[in-house]
């Protein structure tokens, strides 16, 4: 507990991290935690999925790829698609 | 800034273009009520204020009208249109009108308590977290942004207007917190809330039902 992060404090430090750096100290015993921790692992892993899929819908760049059906995503759920 | 500015009287103003450029204006046009809709929803997640969000888009079309025809680059019309309305919130967040209007509410406690239950009294995950698949083609990758979006309209109200504020506009928390009037802390706590709690519906709504399927 003294070396190391629980598992919900280390959830927190790796959405802060996302945001900005974090001091060293934090730093080193989050790494320390990660690399005993397979569920703060995968944890870490998916909040970064999340950010990076996020952005992705945020800036339409799915359209790029996607072409005409690109209207079906971000432009065409609930309220696009009832009417 | 320009605001309720109708779009009609903007399309009147747009200067007259011969033959090829023509046919580009009546196509964007045809395209306009789809963009629109589009535009409208963006706009919404990102400030929940209905009809801030139609001035927003509004504002946003005519601008698309006036410099489609000199605009460059590969980005599609949405694309493009998006990254315009992005410029158009962000200004909006800095600009002095926003003082004006009523700051929403804290959200409530719903999303600590989903996250509370997650962890066992030491802190520790109270279930094993599994590890993610990535998907691996355009379907799957579709089937992804469609939850990711339904997941994302669940968020509070506060919860989801500050993490559009950080992953689509792009603001450091600082900003935030002078733009929205919470506390560092404050700000922290609740982009850590909104990725949690997308991560955990992601969870239930993506994987969850593609490992069932």
């Amino acid at each position: 507990m003294n070396l190391t992060y629980s598992c919900k404090r280390v959830a927190e430090l790796l959405s802060q991290r996302l945001d900005e750096p974090l001091g060293l100290i934090d730093e080193l015993r989050l790494r320390l935690h990660l690399s005993m921790c397979g569920n703060c692992s995968n944890v870490a892993e998916q909040l970064s999925a999340v950010n990076a899929a996020s952005a992705e819908l945020f800036s339409g760049g799915l359209d790029e790829q996607a072409g005409d059906r690109g209207a079906a995503d971000f432009g065409a759920g609930a309220e696009g698609a009832s009417r | 800034m320009m605001l309720n500015h109708g779009t009609s009287a903007a399309q009147r103003e747009a200067p007259p273009v011969p033959g090829a450029a023509a046919a580009q204006a009546a196509s964007l046009e045809s395209q306009l009520p789809m963009l629109r809709q589009r535009l409208i929803r963006h706009a919404r997640y990102a400030v929940h204020d209905d009809s801030l969000a139609e001035d927003l888009v509004q504002d946003t079309l005519i601008a698309v009208v006036e410099q489609h025809a000199t605009r460059r680059g590969d980005a599609t019309l949405v694309t493009w249109a998006i990254a315009i309305l992005k410029n158009k919130v962000a200004d909006w967040y800095r600009s002095p009108a926003r003082k004006r209007m009523v700051q929403l509410k804290a959200d409530d406690d719903s999303l600590d308590d989903a996250i509370d239950a997650l962890y066992a009294a030491d802190g520790s995950y109270s279930e094993p977290v599994p590890a993610w698949q990535q998907p691996d083609n355009r379907t799957e990758q579709r089937q992804m942004m469609t939850v990711l979006e339904r997941c994302l309209s669940c968020l509070p109200r506060q919860t989801s207007r500050v993490f559009m504020m950080r992953e689509w506009l792009g603001f450091e928390t600082a900003e935030i917190c002078l733009r929205v009037g919470v506390s560092a802390e404050n700000c922290r706590t609740i982009l850590h809330r909104a990725r949690m709690a997308l991560r955990d519906c992601m969870q239930r709504d993506w994987i969850g039902k593609k490992a069932n399927a």
